[in-house]
């Protein structure tokens, strides 16, 4: 298994898909890890887990789920958080991190999943459905979680702090830390008609202490007409703009785990890799900057 | 019930309904609900591509994604892993009308259903020491467990040949021919790979017998005025990684 020393070499991944599992498994990429959806491996057996086992000769592994709904007030499935737990103590990754949202609602006698990330009222009735969803899932895995901020596309109202107010929040109320995923700062800020996405960005991230931060998301979305809601479709290169914000937030939070995600109109593995040298380059001239 | 849970209920219910952008220009509510809408369609049709890979194949797209967003209607997931989800489509599909017209496709589905499953079904480990079993207590008081990725399943249509036309062999000439009695089909992995074989009527009553919890002896004096040959498919059986162990009944 690779191993990473997060504390002298801040590590730099990309997500794994399906695609890409012959050009990323047949030998070692110049990255630290990958990051998988674990609800990708929760057959009970077969070829999934196999790559797994592959993956993680090469490369550092990342968890990241996005169905656990952390945020639903029906509660979260116990089936769900029992096949995570198993899956960590297996392969025990690097980080294990879920999304700011809900996804399960009770209709009627049954449990239904939403199948996708649902925004919440950054409220106190949020925050404490959250704080005792978030347990749960600490208590079973016996380790932090991470937490993503999402991109909406309703704003429902009913906020009684800003996000990252409420964010921080949770952080104090769990132990949880958080994922700052860059690209969905950008797409809220532009879903918002906010004149000015990148100073959003930079406000929102300096209201965000450097101890809570365990990983940053990179990735893009297909640009939208004026007047158009964006969507978080991870299926465009990082941004221009998304780059300078990633340098501040380095420059904010020091040199933290940077995952450049690509989920749709999947590029040639090549060019993913690219992606994440730009994220260690940018690293690499902060670091100098600072010498 | 809390007002978060009731306003998330709610939101699942638009999320789920029908399309009532009919009107423009779209409330940013509309807007911002038919990308969510687009969202789990999305989703849901590509996690059904992958679990039904020959129906998505034979199918038009937009039967297909018609037939996506009436699962998610009446069957929506109640795992948080879409892998899970699906296992109610091949009867929705029988009752449309894609379904009727073509006889094959619901039987197709069953077929494609059964194959992810048994893809992802526990990796099986044969335990060779239950084989004493069959000395001690004897074949009258010994079962069979089969590996959690052995399917069986039956149809008139030539599925085995549509799924292999598919694949890109040729077809012979009379091989799409719907039989006159349903065929047994068994379905079963060897390593990651999962398999596929027509098997006799005798296999078939064999393995489903096993299935049924019944004894090896109990199932050979049924079989016995057969060409069935217990040792011949025992041979065969452990080659094709069926078998997980043997049990005391």
């Amino acid at each position: 298994m690779a191993n990473v020393d997060l504390s002298t070499k801040p590590p730099v991944g990309v997500g794994l898909r399906h695609p890409h599992y012959e050009a990323a498994l047949s030998r070692a990429a110049d990255i630290d890890f990958v990051e998988v959806h674990t609800e990708n491996f929760y057959g009970e057996g077969g070829a999934s887990l196999a790559v797994l086992e592959q993956a993680r000769e090469h490369y550092e592994l990342s968890f990241h789920c996005t169905a656990l709904g952390l945020g639903s007030a029906a509660g979260i499935s116990t089936q769900a958080v029992n096949r995570l737990a198993q899956l960590v103590a297996r392969f025990n990754p690097m980080l294990v991190s879920d999304h700011l949202c809900f996804c399960w609602v009770q209709q009627g006698d049954r449990r239904i999943h939403a199948g996708d990330l649902l925004p919440l009222p950054r409220n106190a009735e949020a925050l404490a459905v959250l704080t005792d969803n978030i347990d749960r899932v600490q208590q079973a895995l016996g380790r932090s979680l991470v937490v993503e901020n999402i991109s909406t596309y309703i704003d429902q109202g009913g906020h009684q702090w800003s996000e990252p107010e409420f964010l921080l929040r949770l952080v104090e109320r769990t132990g949880c830390q958080l994922l700052v995923d860059i690209n969905n700062l950008l797409v809220n800020a532009h879903n918002a008609g906010l004149p000015a996405a990148e100073d959003y960005a930079r406000a929102w991230l300096d209201a965000i202490p450097r101890s809570a931060v365990a990983e940053i998301h990179l990735a893009g979305y297909t640009p939208v007409a004026p007047g158009q809601l964006a969507v978080d479709d991870h299926a465009a290169p990082v941004s221009d703009q998304a780059w300078r914000i990633y340098a501040h937030a380095l420059q904010r939070l020091g040199n933290v785990p940077t995952l450049v995600e690509w989920d749709n109109d999947l590029p040639d593995w090549s060019v993913l890799l690219a992606e994440a040298t730009r994220a260690r380059d940018i690293q690499r001239a902060l670091q100098a900057a600072e010498a | 019930m809390t007002s978060l849970a009731q306003q998330q209920e709610h939101f699942v219910d638009a999320v789920f309904g029908t399309d009532d952008a009919g009107s423009r220009p779209l409330t940013p509510w509309q807007q911002g609900l038919s990308i969510y809408r687009r969202n789990v369609v999305a989703v849901a049709e590509a996690a059904l591509a992958v679990s039904f890979p020959v129906l998505y194949r034979l199918m038009e797209q937009a039967d297909f994604r018609a037939l996506s967003i009436a699962l998610l209607r009446a069957h929506p997931p109640v795992a948080g892993d879409w892998g899970e989800w699906g296992a109610e489509l091949p009867t929705l599909l029988a009752a449309t009308s894609a379904g009727r017209q073509f006889g094959f496709l619901a039987p197709m589905a069953r077929l494609d259903w059964q194959t992810h499953r048994s893809a992802r079904a526990a990796d099986n480990q044969f335990d060779p020491a239950s084989l004493a079993l069959l000395t001690d207590p004897g074949i009258d008081r010994v079962g069979i467990a089969l590996a959690a990725h052995v399917g069986l399943l039956e149809s008139v249509y030539p599925l085995l040949e549509i799924r292999n036309w598919q694949d890109g062999q040729e077809a012979a000439a009379g091989e799409f021919v719907v039989a006159s009695v349903p065929r047994a089909i068994l379905v079963y992995r060897q390593q990651y790979r999962v398999e596929h074989a027509y098997i006799s009527p005798r296999d078939q009553v064999f393995l489903s017998g096993l299935r049924a919890g019944r004894a090896v002896g109990s199932l050979l004096d049924e079989l016995a005025n057969t060409d069935f040959d217990f040792a011949l498919w025992l041979d065969r059986a452990l080659r094709q990684n069926l078998i997980q162990h043997f049990y005391p009944l």
